[in-house]
């Protein structure tokens, strides 16, 4: 059946598609059975495609977003409605995309050990903030500088370097090379051996974030004050 | 269909072939009654195969066979063993040896990867 779907697809009646383009790229590559390998090649893929669109999230949330959407974060909802939008030849060549370029991250990393990055590129959100629906700043945002590393599959931890002006906590992100975790913990480990950051607690409530204010009237209970070592 | 069909033709050729035509249209009649009661099957008992059929090239014939071949598509924690499953490409840890296993579960499998 596989086979049969994927003669369809690289035949004549077969639509335009990236799958298409990457079989017919491999059997014109020529050589013996060059067509039949295309072929079985497109059919593995299919089989792999479909299983994909099974056990993905779409599937396991097409039935809970039918009866309770309103159970969903509106943020939330509106990706999973994005998401499946997407129809499953664009979700192929995604896929095709997203390999070639974990290929050439890889590469970089020939000539770096590691990448250096804040964690976010805006302080963190209080717990209010981030339990508000609608969002009150896009959550993209927060995961601007983390959303790359994890697509790509590297090995990053993040660890705490600072904290900002109010009192809350910023973030050091070190990345490597895929599956080498062992370097990315002792860069972080030997990061963490030579500064306090680590031994310091942000304040748990408002009242107390308000008092680490720079624009605090009191001036003793400033970030220095609260947080001195 | 078949008188139709046959009406411009010979009373000799028309001899053979009309009962030819007869079977080939309750064949086709056949065809159209296991095309009906699979897309029952499918819409009723495996929902999943709507999901499958947005793909081009994959009607209802080839998501139900996949369906009903792979069953619990949770017991391949990578999608890309489904391929070893369906015997497309070499099993894991079987690189240019025989495996006598291997070869029974193409046995089994051969429907859906055909």
């Amino acid at each position: 059946m596989m086979v049969q779907g994927a003669h369809y697809i690289l035949g004549p009646l077969g639509e335009d598609s990236d799958l298409r383009r990457w079989g017919r790229k491999l059997a014109e590559r020529g050589g013996k059975n060059a067509k039949k390998r295309a072929v079985a090649a497109v059919a593995r893929k299919l089989a792999v495609l479909l299983h994909r669109l099974w056990v993905g999230g779409d599937a396991y949330h097409a039935e809970f977003m039918a009866k309770t959407p309103e159970l969903y974060n509106s943020w939330t909802l509106e990706r999973l409605r994005t998401g499946a939008e997407v129809t499953a030849l664009a979700y192929i060549g995604g896929l095709r995309e997203t390999s070639e370029l974990r290929r050439s991250v890889r590469q970089m990393f020939g000539s770096v050990d590691a990448l250096v990055t804040p964690t976010a590129p805006i302080p963190p959100r209080t717990i209010l903030e981030a339990n508000a629906d609608p969002p009150t700043r896009s959550p993209v945002l927060d995961l601007r500088n983390t959303a790359p590393f994890d697509k790509n599959g590297l090995s990053t931890i993040s660890i705490p370097c600072g904290f900002t002006s109010t009192g809350l906590p910023i973030g050091l992100q070190i990345s490597g090379p895929p599956e080498c975790e062992a370097v990315v913990l002792q860069l972080g480990h030997a990061y963490e051996e030579t500064t306090e950051w680590r031994k310091r607690r942000p304040p748990t409530s408002l009242e107390a974030l308000a008092e680490a204010s720079p624009f605090s009237t009191k001036p003793a209970a400033r970030l220095g004050g609260i947080f001195s070592t | 269909v078949s008188e139709k069909l046959a009406e411009g033709l010979s009373a000799e050729l028309r001899e053979v072939l009309v009962p030819l035509f007869k079977e080939i249209e309750s064949l086709n009649e056949h065809i159209k009654e296991y095309d009906e009661r699979m897309e029952k099957i499918a819409k009723e008992v495996y929902p999943e195969v709507a999901l499958l059929k947005q793909v081009k090239a994959v009607g209802t014939q080839i998501a139900l066979t996949y369906v009903l071949m792979i069953e619990d598509p949770y017991r391949f924690p990578k999608s890309r063993e489904v391929g070893c499953f369906l015997g497309l490409r070499p099993g894991p840890g079987t690189l240019g040896r025989a495996n006598p296993r291997r070869a029974s579960a193409k046995k089994e499998t051969g429907i859906c990867a055909r």
